[in-house]
This record gives C-alpha cells, sequence and structure tokens, in this order.
C-alpha cells in the first residue's frame, strides 16, 4: 500500500449559468503512483469538469479534502513531499502557486492537443521545462523519437496532421517527467485506427515514466482494451458523482 | 531570472514571427505617429534653431550698452561681478565716446614693407575701444592687440586702405590752457575683422592704450604715448560705460531688465530677438498641440490594437497558464511584445525621419550655409522620442496584461 498523489473527498464544484446549474460530486478519488484510469461516462456528466478540478484550473466550491503529496525534487524516486493542501491555495487564491504544482508535477494533453500555434514543435515540447527553468532539451529528444515526432522539431503545429500534433501534446505532457499525466479525450478527433495506437502510446509512455495517468474518454471500450481501470463518472439527481479508491491507496489519515 | 526573460521574449518573438503580417502593420501603425512628429519636431529645432544659432554667433545682439546719461559710474569690483555671473559671456569697460574718437593715418612709408594696402582715402576718423581676450567681436586677435596694436573694423581698414600688418599713425588733440596740443603715436593693424563682427568704423585697442588716450584727452601726461605735459594720470577706478554680451540671446531680455531694475538705462536688439523666440515659442506651442493629439490617438489606438491581440490570444495564454504559465508571465508577455513593436517602430520612424531630413535640407540647400540644417534631430532626441514611444506602448500593455492576467484556462480551453 502506498500513500495517494492525489487525495480528494467530498470534494463539490457548483456552477451556473442562466438558468442551468451544474453540480460535480466528487465523492473519493484517489491516485497513486503507476495508476492509469479512464473516466468514463455521458457527455455532460463533469469527466472533463474533474480533469479541471485534479489539473488545478478549476477551484472546488467546498472540499472536505483536496490534497496533493507529489515525489519530492532531488529525493529517490517514490520519496514523497508533505501534503499540499490544495483547497486551502484556491480559498487564498494562489492561483500562482497551484501554477507552479501543476507545472511540476502534472502534464495535460488537450483534446485537439492544445499546441502553442506561434512555437515550434520542439518548443512546444520544451514548453513546460523552460518555465520550470529545467536544463533543455533533456528527455524531450528521446521522448520525441519514442513518439515518432522528433523528425518535425522546426514545424509549426498548423504545418503537422492531427494525429502528429496528439503525439506531440503527450511528448509535451511528459517532457519534464510529471507524476501526473492528465489527458482529456487525447483520441476524441482522431480517426479509429490512430485512436487505439495513440492511447496505447499515452499509456506505454506513462508507465515508462511511472507516471500516474488519467484519461478522460467517451470509448469505454477503447479505455478496456488498453488496460486503463475504468472508472464512470454517474449522472444522479441533480449531480454528476464520481468515486473512486485506487486499490493501491493506504487509508487516509 | 536571465532565462526566464531569455524564455519570454522567445515566446514573444516567435508569436510576432508567426503573425508577421499583423507585427508589421502594428510597426508602421508606430512609425506613421512617430515620423511626422520628428519630422515637425527637427523643422523646429533645424530651421528656427539656425536662426537662433544666427543670431547667437553675431555678437551685436547679444550686445548690451548702457544708454550715455554720464549718472553712472561702474568700478573694478562691478565688473569683476559682471563677469562672474552665468548669463554674462563677457564684459569690457568702455572710456567716454567722444574722448575715444581718434584719426589713423596710413603710413605710407611702412606699407609696402609691412603689410599689404588697397585703394582708400588713407584716413579716417574711427572710435577707439577697448578690448581683452574673450571678446566675442574680436576673437582670438584681442590676444594680439599690445599697447602698439590696433584691431580694425573692415569698413575702418577699407577706409584707410590697409590689412593686416600694415602701420597707420594714430593722431588725438586737446586743448590745455588755450593751446591746441597734438599727439600722434605709431600703431600696427594686428587684424581686420570680417565686415559682420563689425559694421562701424571702429578700432580696438587694449584698455591701457584706449585709457591713456582718455587720459591724454584730460589734460594728463601720458609718457607711454609720448605726452610729457599735464599731471600724472592715476589709475582708472571707474567708467562711465561698458560693452557687455549676453551669453545667448535668450539671457538678453533678463539681463537689461536686471540692469532697469538697478536705474541703469540699457540698449539692446531687443526688438530684433523677441520676434525670433516668439516664433520659436509659438512653434514650440504648436508642436506641442500637435504632439499632445497625437500621442492621445497613438495611446488610444495602441490600446485598442493591444487589447483586440490580447483578447484574440486568450486560449494561447490559457495553454502557456496550463503548461505552467503564471500570472507573471501573462503580464509580462504583451508587455515584452509591445516593447519589440515599439522599438522597431521608433527604429523605422528614426529612419524615415532621416530620408525626410535628407530631402528638406536638399531642398533648402541655397538657403543653408555648411553645418546648418533646415530639419535636424540630434541623437538625444530621437533616443527620448524612442524612450516615450516605448513607455507609451508599454504602459497600456502592462494595463492590459494586468486585466488578462486572471484568465479562466478551463473556460478559454473548453470554448474551442
Amino acid at each position: 500500500m502506498t500513500r495517494p498523489l492525489v487525495d480528494l473527498q467530498d470534494c463539490v464544484h457548483e456552477r451556473a449559468a442562466g438558468s442551468d446549474r451544474f453540480r460535480l460530486a466528487v465523492e473519493r478519488f484517489t491516485l497513486c503512483p503507476g495508476d492509469q484510469i479512464a473516466l468514463v461516462g455521458p457527455s455532460g456528466c463533469g469527466k472533463s469538469t474533474t480533469l479541471d478540478l485534479l489539473s488545478l484550473i478549476v477551484a472546488p466550491t467546498r472540499a472536505g479534502r483536496f490534497t496533493l503529496r507529489m515525489p519530492q525534487a532531488g529525493t529517490l524516486a517514490g520519496t514523497l513531499a508533505e501534503p499540499v493542501d490544495v483547497m486551502a491555495l484556491w480559498r487564498r487564491g494562489a492561483r500562482d502557486r497551484l501554477t507552479a504544482l501543476r507545472a511540476a508535477h502534472m502534464g495535460y494533453v488537450l483534446q485537439t492537443g492544445g499546441l502553442v500555434p506561434f512555437l515550434s514543435v520542439r518548443e512546444n515540447v520544451l514548453l513546460t521545462r523552460r518555465a520550470l527553468g529545467l536544463p533543455c532539451p533533456g528527455p524531450a529528444v528521446t521522448l520525441m523519437e519514442t513518439l515518432g515526432v522528433a523528425e518535425l522539431g522546426r514545424r509549426l503545429p498548423r504545418q503537422i496532421s492531427i494525429g502528429q500534433r496528439q503525439r506531440v501534446a503527450i511528448a509535451r505532457a511528459l517532457a519534464h517527467q510529471p507524476a501526473v499525466i492528465l489527458a482529456d479525450e487525447p483520441t476524441a478527433s482522431l480517426d479509429p485506427s490512430l485512436a487505439e495506437g495513440t492511447m496505447k502510446l499515452l499509456s506505454a509512455v506513462a508507465r515508462f515514466q511511472k507516471a500516474a495517468l488519467v484519461v478522460v474518454t467517451h470509448d469505454h471500450r477503447l479505455a478496456e482494451r488498453t488496460g486503463l481501470t475504468v472508472v464512470e463518472c454517474r449522472t444522479g439527481a441533480g449531480a454528476s458523482v464520481v468515486r473512486h479508491d485506487s486499490a493501491k491507496a493506504e487509508a487516509a489519515a | 531570472m536571465m532565462a526566464r526573460v531569455t524564455q519570454l521574449f522567445r515566446l514573444a518573438l516567435a508569436d510576432l514571427r508567426v503573425e508577421w503580417p499583423i507585427a508589421l502593420c502594428q510597426v508602421i501603425a508606430i512609425a506613421a505617429v512617430l515620423t511626422p512628429l520628428l519630422v515637425l519636431a527637427g523643422l523646429q529645432q533645424g530651421a528656427i534653431g539656425t536662426l537662433i544659432d544666427r543670431l547667437n554667433r553675431d555678437p551685436a545682439m547679444r550686445l548690451v550698452v548702457p544708454e550715455v546719461t554720464g549718472g553712472h559710474r561702474f568700478d573694478h569690483a562691478w565688473f569683476a561681478a559682471m563677469a562672474a555671473r552665468p548669463e554674462v559671456d563677457f564684459v569690457m569697460p568702455a572710456t567716454r565716446q567722444i574722448a575715444g574718437q581718434i584719426d589713423l593715418l596710413r603710413d605710407e612709408a611702412s606699407g609696402g614693407q609691412s603689410g599689404g594696402q588697397s585703394d582708400g582715402r588713407g584716413e579716417a576718423r574711427v572710435t577707439l575701444l577697448p578690448t581683452a581676450p574673450g571678446d566675442p567681436v574680436t576673437g582670438p586677435h584681442a590676444a594680439a592687440a599690445a599697447m602698439d596694436g590696433v584691431i580694425l573694423s573692415s569698413r575702418a581698414a577699407g577706409r584707410l586702405g590697409v590689412t593686416t600688418g600694415a602701420m597707420v599713425t594714430a593722431y588725438a588733440e586737446r586743448t590745455r590752457g588755450g593751446k591746441a596740443e597734438p599727439l600722434a603715436f605709431p600703431l600696427r593693424v594686428v587684424a581686420v575683422l570680417p565686415a559682420q563682427r563689425d559694421g562701424g568704423m571702429s578700432a580696438f585697442a587694449t584698455l591701457p592704450l584706449v585709457q591713456a588716450v582718455q587720459d591724454f584727452r584730460d589734460g594728463k601726461a601720458v609718457p607711454a604715448l609720448g605726452a610729457t605735459a599735464g599731471d600724472p594720470a592715476g589709475p582708472a577706478a571707474d567708467y562711465p560705460l561698458f560693452r557687455l554680451y549676453a551669453r545667448s540671446i535668450r539671457d538678453v531680455q533678463a539681463l537689461a531688465a536686471d540692469f532697469q531694475a538697478n536705474g541703469i538705462a540699457v540698449a539692446t536688439r531687443h526688438a530684433e530677438i523677441a520676434s525670433t523666440l516668439t516664433l520659436d515659442r509659438n512653434l514650440r506651442a504648436i508642436l506641442l498641440i500637435i504632439a499632445t493629439l497625437s500621442v492621445a490617438g497613438y495611446v488610444v489606438a495602441v490600446t485598442a490594437s493591444q487589447w483586440g491581440n490580447l483578447r484574440r490570444k486568450r486560449r494561447d495564454l490559457a495553454i502557456l497558464n496550463l503548461t505552467g504559465y503564471g500570472s507573471g508571465w501573462l503580464v509580462a508577455f504583451p508587455v515584452a511584445q509591445a516593447a519589440i513593436l515599439a522599438l522597431i517602430g521608433s527604429l523605422a520612424a528614426a529612419a524615415a525621419f532621416a530620408g525626410a531630413a535628407a530631402t528638406i535640407n536638399g531642398h533648402f540647400q541655397e538657403s543653408i550655409a555648411s553645418g546648418e540644417a533646415a530639419c535636424r534631430l540630434g541623437a538625444p532626441d530621437l533616443l527620448a522620442a524612442a524612450a516615450l514611444t516605448l513607455a507609451l506602448s508599454l504602459l497600456p500593455a502592462a494595463a492590459i496584461g494586468l486585466a488578462c492576467r486572471r484568465i479562466e484556462t478551463s473556460e478559454e480551453l473548453r470554448s474551442v
């Protein structure tokens, strides 16, 4: 048993747009090193919002517990730092601290790649490493070769195919060797033959880097074929509910 | 820190490079506002500056002389105090005007050997004025004038028909005890002044020589000039007149007012100076109005352009935020871009100004002397313009950056 990297308990996010109200309740969510899960469910059930909560770009309305316990910099792999109270940071409005936590410990793959259009493929991949002040290119070159995008380094995102953009986005998410990879429907814009290959590549590279992986997808069967643990996002009476307890997680204090 | 600055400008430049048509339009917009302002300022500095420089180069325009009333005496302490004032370029005592009138006669015997001669009457009545090193009228020649030397105005030299190096004889006369006593002494022509330095019938000599001539007129013995009759002359304690040159034509009015306040009526070329300075002031005011309106327009245009640009880039900024770039980066990104565009725009404006100034100066070539310009701006002026452009670009960029730093990353990413 191990301590979770991400630990949420009774975390609620509510928002309203006119008469439309949305409520997401994450009753329990833990993520341990090496976990690979797929958040599945119908459209509008809160999968992407859950990912936004995990990636610290959306504030919970309230939370019983929302802590991150990420690997300590400069220590042996597996040594975790003291837990960070994410909810407290949101309450303090410490957005830059949250951005710094995200940069240091998380990689994010967007549905359409989410590459910066004015940066070359190489600079997109190095984006987070440069923000963190890490030596460049570091492992990015090997990663780009593994993902088959090394030859595209000087091109702009608009000059490469959608499938290549997704692989560049995966390279960017992994280039700074984060502890957690978050991917929001990374294969939604790909044709099925590419989708399976991309999903497997993402899973394999995350596993190779010993990063935990959370993927939002509509494709339940693809998730299962890739070997991800499927977590259902259920829509209930007035709220969407997510519950996942990592099998590796030891009981929270 | 250096790595962060490098990355900031890498991002800013990459965006400008990819969207170069928009960046080019912004550079052209900056240059289009700045260039006419630089040309207007260049014309003001060139045309009016040249006019003022010309007036400043003419000592007569800076001359302040007391009106002859005989009611004032100016002692050595007064002259020392005046010479120490920063707005005073040169001040020299002057003797009574009538006492300084002497006749000069060309020395025919020495003329062929020691100096050139030309046509002329060979004699002239001149006003003998004291001079000394620093005198803007006699310039470097003042140092060469000893007890036996004289610097002639162009008109006096022409009347005498002499040039530099010629010998002349000075004649003066006094009446003592009802009897006329003449005085004659030789003088060497040390220099002949250009016509524009002094248009009168003037001869400049050292103060002791001029004082000696006045002493002779006053009936004193002046052994240095060969007049031994009369009481011995003592050192002059004070003088009735002076010849004062302001450092600049801009100082003349203040000096004149100061003298008037102390009860000393003075004569200056105030009217001519005032017309030029008024023109300068009015042109400056017009330039300021135009500049203010242009700057206001520039700030509005730049703000609108930057705001629109940033609105268009919200998703890119959201991705930057998602990948670890905090609010400081989001503020600094538009500021860095504004700085790059302002600097390139300023360079383009300076180049356009140089071309326009060359064209204008070529057009007015016949009206301006060597070293003068109808349109000119110095490097400090161009740097100041670039600094102002930079400031006026950075301030709205920083304000917009601050307004956009709280970007809702999740909303921007979902809006695609």
